[in-house]
């Protein structure tokens, strides 16, 4: 237990956290770094994992900081449409919790690049399409993203 | 009254912004000016801290790497810029002047919002130029492979309708001489052996005075085979600032610590090559040499590689030409006192005529 407490502190110390983001961790294993991220941050944390749901529904149960409360979530890989109402409308930034990905890389990076609207090819590319507005834009980077200041920030930034 | 500047070239045109910052400051003199600069000059900041009330770093790097960056949401960098546009925009901006006329300056002006704007705007499918006609003039004499008959400074204190007293160089008796052999381009760049021909020559010729050659730390590595250590000096642009402020003199290629000499009134002497104009952008001091090759390709394009099949313009330049003019730019004792004893066969030695009646000038050349 201990040695898992260490590993989840030298994780949160590694990662880099951008002010004002509702937190995303990507992995839940046996959920240590969660306390220890919840001990740590304020304003609300979303975990993801596609597995474990025993664990999950134990840590749902827990006593958090009413702010900081997690919000657990057991998605499959590809399967964006649930992920999407989640987190419609925040700002928010993805942690990876790669101890616990093993055995299922290729299901995490999946879900990573779906909810980083950087994977090509599954549910949240056709919906970038599907909800890109009109304007002559090559860009999936507009969605959701029809106010003008912001085009204009994506046409400065590229 | 909240003046808000963008500058968002390089480190040399930045500390040119400096001659505009102290024009407004006369004619505004209550008002708090700020400058916007691109997040990779940080290095800026106590620098300018000095004579504007803030400094905004534009996130442009941040953005840049976040949207390449996989492991980042795609929108993450247009996050980021709202976020830094909301924090600019805390209090209202009374004047914004865009000094750079690019697109990214472009577009940003089009997000500001301010009672009056001055400079290029690009905004709602429009491009605009708002200002007077010397706007007009920098757009079309300013891009790269275009002449002016003025300098940077001058045209910029036109558009903005202010005043910019070209300052005189000091003559001091510090025996400090710096050297600055790299720039940010290799065309503007001296061969690095004559540099080091030319330092040996002057330490020989000039016992009494302290030579160092300055260096970035970036620049460290590159110099370090061909100096000794206790010939470098390694400093930070601010170092710099300090180290100039005795100095009686400096050579140097066309770098930004050129113009960072004119904030520092310490006499200059500029060897300009490949794309260096010194009619635009040359040191703004009275007293202050540029010895300019004469090369018919130059001044080139700074947005391509020399295309000769050798140097040209820098071969031009002898390390002899440059150590006789040194000698006796170092015994005038007056700006106005000197000339090019023995060195006036140099080639194309540039003088620039101060814009002494602009509006004059104006009518003639828009």
């Amino acid at each position: 237990m201990k040695c898992l407490r260490v590993e989840a502190n030298q994780w949160f110390k590694r990662l880099t956290l951008i002010p004002n983001r509702t937190q995303v961790i990507l992995g839940l294993g046996a959920g240590i770094h969660v306390l220890e991220f919840a001990k740590q941050t304020e304003g609300p944390i979303f975990v993801i994992d596609p597995r474990r749901p025993l664990v999950a529904e134990f840590f749902s149960r827990q006593e958090f900081n009413p702010v900081t409360q997690p919000e657990f979530r057991r998605i499959h890989a590809g399967s964006y449409e649930q992920i999407l109402p989640l987190l419609e409308g925040r700002r928010f930034q993805v942690q990876q919790y790669r101890p616990c990905w093993n055995s299922f890389t290729e299901d995490f990076i999946t879900i990573l690049d779906s909810l980083n609207l950087r994977h090509p090819t599954t549910a949240s590319a056709k919906h970038s399409i599907e909800q890109m507005p009109p304007y002559d834009l090559v860009s999936l980077s507009a969605i959701k993203s029809t106010d003008d200041k912001i085009l204009l920030l994506q046409e400065l930034i590229q | 009254m909240r003046i808000v500047l963008l500058s968002m070239l390089r480190i040399g045109d930045t500390m040119m912004h400096l001659e505009i910052v102290e024009g407004l400051k006369q004619k505004f003199p209550d008002a708090d000016i700020e400058f916007i600069i691109n997040d990779e000059f940080s290095q800026l900041i106590p620098l300018l801290s000095r004579q504007v009330s803030r400094v905004h770093l534009f996130p442009r790097t941040k953005a840049q790497l976040l949207i390449k960056s996989r492991t980042s949401h795609l929108e993450e960098p247009i996050w980021i810029l709202n976020d830094w546009l909301t924090e600019v925009q805390s209090s209202e901006i009374d004047l914004v002047i865009n000094l750079t006329h690019t697109r990214v300056s472009g577009y940003l002006m089009g997000l500001l919002s301010a009672k009056n704007k001055i400079g290029l705007v690009i905004g709602n499918g429009k491009t605009q130029l708002i200002g007077n006609e010397w706007l007009r003039y920098l757009n079309e004499h300013f891009a790269s492979g275009f002449r002016s008959q003025f300098h940077y400074i001058d045209v910029l204190s036109q558009i903005c309708e202010i005043e910019v007293r070209r300052k005189a160089a000091e003559i001091r008796n510090s025996r400090r001489i710096f050297i600055q052999p790299l720039t940010s381009d290799a065309k503007k760049n001296w061969a690095l052996s004559k540099w080091k021909t030319l330092f040996t020559e002057l330490c020989l010729a000039l016992p009494e005075y302290s030579i160092k050659v300055l260096a970035s730390p970036a620049e460290f590595s590159l110099l370090h085979g061909l100096f000794h250590e206790e010939e470098l000096a390694v400093l930070s642009l601010d170092e710099a600032a300090e180290a100039l402020q005795s100095a009686e003199l400096l050579i140097s290629g066309d770098t930004s610590l050129v113009h960072l000499a004119t904030q520092t009134r310490t006499r200059t002497l500029m060897i300009a090559l490949g794309s260096s104009d010194s009619i635009k952008t040359g040191p703004y001091l009275d007293g202050s040499v540029v010895i300019s090759a004469r090369a018919e390709c130059r001044p080139c394009d700074h947005t391509k590689p020399c295309f000769q099949p050798s140097h040209l313009c820098g071969q031009s330049i002898t390390v002899d030409q440059i150590l006789t003019l040194a000698k006796s730019y170092l015994k005038t004792d007056s700006k106005n006192s000197f000339n090019l004893q023995g060195g006036s066969d140099l080639h194309g030695q540039e003088t620039r005529k101060p814009l002494r009646d602009p509006s004059q000038e104006a009518r003639n050349c828009l």
